[in-house]
């Protein structure tokens, strides 16, 4: 399970109440049948009575410990089964400070579980590597993750790293949860434009008008207009996202797509494809795509009624709080 | 044009070496009247007489004294001092920054006027003197009341530098020590006290050295007697009088003793900044905006 959400969403702080490290003005925090806070009921367990293993974000190691010093703090019975699994038993003499960001992570990891903990809890656990570690350290974590087979509540502020790494993602805005599903559901399906814009998609605004043949048709507010699917009136957020959208130097001959014209912006690499700008919308394409795409040139973001999703706007619509 | 500027710039250069002297020259003028006394302590005293002037028995029984009261006082700054510090270091709560400053007032108050505080509080006529007495303690001019003066002097330096190095303890590693199971007890003694240590090692060897320089506090509580009272200031004090040899020697005693106090404190602020309590040498992350 993870929680996603931009940071000040409150999920750092939902992960110190469940550790006991804050403590919430009201409310009850329950494992099972242990309740271990509770606003009403006066209750508060200290963290050491609290059945949990905590990773911190920036993976607070004992630096004047040795890796299996650090790992022994939790608990001392496991501890070489720990090392040899998390496959660091070959640095376990080793200071903190000599290790790479991915090793440190494995090493917090392995001291949070010797405790035996109910619950694992770790917070952004890839925010404090560098690019280039990450994309492997979220694979490795993913495995001991599989591994484990323990309950986990994660916190990040990336959607991508809640997809890989957890079965739920719960989207966190103003320390609300805003919508709880699978990642392939929030893609799917955002309850909101929020959810949209964090799964990665495009957003656009407009007016929604059913159509006699099903479906409906969008006057966007830029003035071009899409076709979806799905059946609304009144105001919507459009969500498309850019591995859906193609880009054509000429609109399709037989009208059954979307086609938004647009001038070409930016490309960058994204994940081993290429992301460009075309007017308002995000397009992606394999890098080894032959269109020519000469920036400042007027192409088509070309994309079907069945791709594009409609998130009717909470009313009024003035209300909307633009995803930030 | 060109002469001008060359001329403006000849000017602008001799102001700069000027002042560059006057610097320098101030510089010589601080080294030679702060060494100048130190070097004459040991032209004074043939060198070759110093261990034989320091085997008197006038000036054994100071060295007695002195290690026998400080280490009273040391134990008691250290043993009291310690999770005092760590309370001011950790917890916030009303008054705290009061609490503090009384800490820190002995800093600042001339050491006689410690002297007769100490008197007016413990002393026969003082505040606590009499109900003491009942229970037969008599604190002046005792070596207790060494002890106690050296205490209430030298105190506040320990406990300035052990909040300072409990307060720079990364409060995420006694959280993860929480969570990991650790009682607060337990907490304090596998993570923040070894973690404090060099901070603690330092403000301890500033508070052994004010401790041994004791001298204004302790004539006023303890007074000055010798093989009791008597510590190694005091018998300088004494000696000027009588045998100026020996209160020579004494001071050369106790400048290798500072000068050796002030190169472990030295060496380690060093050790501390190379082995620094921060857990990761990672930037603190910043989440991309969505």
């Amino acid at each position: 399970m993870a929680l996603v959400g931009p940071s000040g969403a409150g999920k750092t702080t939902v992960l110190r109440a469940v550790a006991g490290l804050h403590r919430p003005s009201r409310g009850r925090i329950a494992l099972g049948a242990e309740t271990w806070f509770d606003a009403a009921r006066r209750l508060d367990r200290p963290p050491d009575r609290r059945s949990v293993g905590l990773v911190f974000q920036e993976y607070a190691l004992f630096p004047h410990l040795s890796v299996r010093a650090n790992v022994a703090f939790g608990g001392r019975e496991r501890v070489e089964e720990l090392l040899a699994r998390l496959r660091i038993a070959h640095l376990a003499d080793e200071k903190p400070g000599r290790l790479s960001g991915g090793e440190r992570q494995r090493v917090a990891v392995a001291r949070a579980l010797a405790r035996d903990p109910a619950v694992l809890l770790l917070d952004e656990p890839l925010s404090a590597l560098d690019a280039h570690t990450r994309a492997e350290v979220r694979e490795q974590l993913a495995d001991v993750l599989a591994e484990l087979a323990i309950p986990t509540l994660m916190v990040t502020h990336d959607f991508t790293d809640a997809a890989a790494l957890a079965q739920r993602v719960g989207v966190m805005l103003d320390g609300r949860l805003r919508q709880l599903g699978t990642p392939a559901e929030l893609l799917a399906r955002p309850a909101d434009t929020f959810v949209a814009s964090l799964t990665g998609g495009n957003l656009l605004v407009g007016e929604a008008r059913p159509l006699a043949a099903g479906g409906s048709e969008v006057s966007l507010d830029g003035g071009l207009s899409v076709r979806s699917r799905e059946r609304e009136a009144g105001r919507v957020g459009v969500a498309i996202h850019p591995w859906h959208i193609v880009v054509a130097s000429a609109p399709p001959a037989d009208g059954a797509a979307n086609a938004l014209a647009g001038t070409i912006g930016a490309a960058t690499l994204h994940g081993g494809r290429v992301r460009v700008r075309v007017g308002e919308v995000l397009a992606e394409r394999p890098t080894d795509d032959p269109t020519p795409l000469e920036r400042g040139a007027t192409a088509f973001a070309v994309f079907a009624p069945e791709d594009v999703r409609l998130i009717p706007l909470e009313p009024p619509a003035s209300d909307q709080e633009d995803p930030p | 044009m060109g002469l001008r500027r060359a001329a403006a710039q000849e000017a602008v250069g001799a102001l700069h070496a000027g002042f560059t002297a006057l610097l320098a020259l101030s510089l010589g003028v601080v080294l030679a009247f702060l060494a100048v006394p130190i070097a004459a302590l040991f032209t004074q005293v043939p060198l070759g007489d110093v261990p034989r002037l320091l085997g008197e028995p006038a000036v054994r029984d100071a060295i007695a004294t002195t290690a026998r009261t400080n280490a009273i006082a040391n134990a008691l700054i250290l043993g009291v001092g310690t999770p005092a510090a760590y309370l001011l270091a950790t917890r916030r709560f009303r008054g705290r920054a009061v609490v503090v400053t009384l800490i820190e007032l002995p800093l600042v108050l001339p050491p006689a006027v410690a002297g007769i505080a100490l008197l007016a509080a413990f002393g026969s006529g003082g505040l606590l003197g009499p109900d003491l007495a009942r229970v037969s303690i008599v604190l002046p001019f005792s070596e207790w009341a060494v002890a106690l003066a050296v205490t209430f002097v030298a105190s506040p330096f320990y406990l300035r530098q052990a909040i300072a190095a409990f307060q720079g303890v990364d409060p995420t590693l006694t959280d993860a020590a929480r969570t990991l199971g650790a009682s607060p007890l337990r907490t304090f003694a596998r993570v923040a006290l070894p973690l404090a240590a060099g901070g603690l090692a330092a403000g301890w060897v500033l508070a052994f050295a004010r401790g041994v320089g004791e001298f204004g506090a302790t004539i006023l509580f303890a007074g000055n007697v010798r093989g009791e009272t008597q510590t190694l200031t005091l018998a300088v004090y004494e000696q000027l009088e009588a045998d100026f040899d020996v209160a020579l020697s004494i001071g050369i005693l106790l400048v290798v003793l500072s000068a050796a106090v002030l190169l472990s404190y030295k060496l380690l602020s060093l050790w501390r900044s190379s082995t620094s309590t921060s857990p990761s040498r990672f930037a603190p992350s910043t989440p991309t905006p969505l």
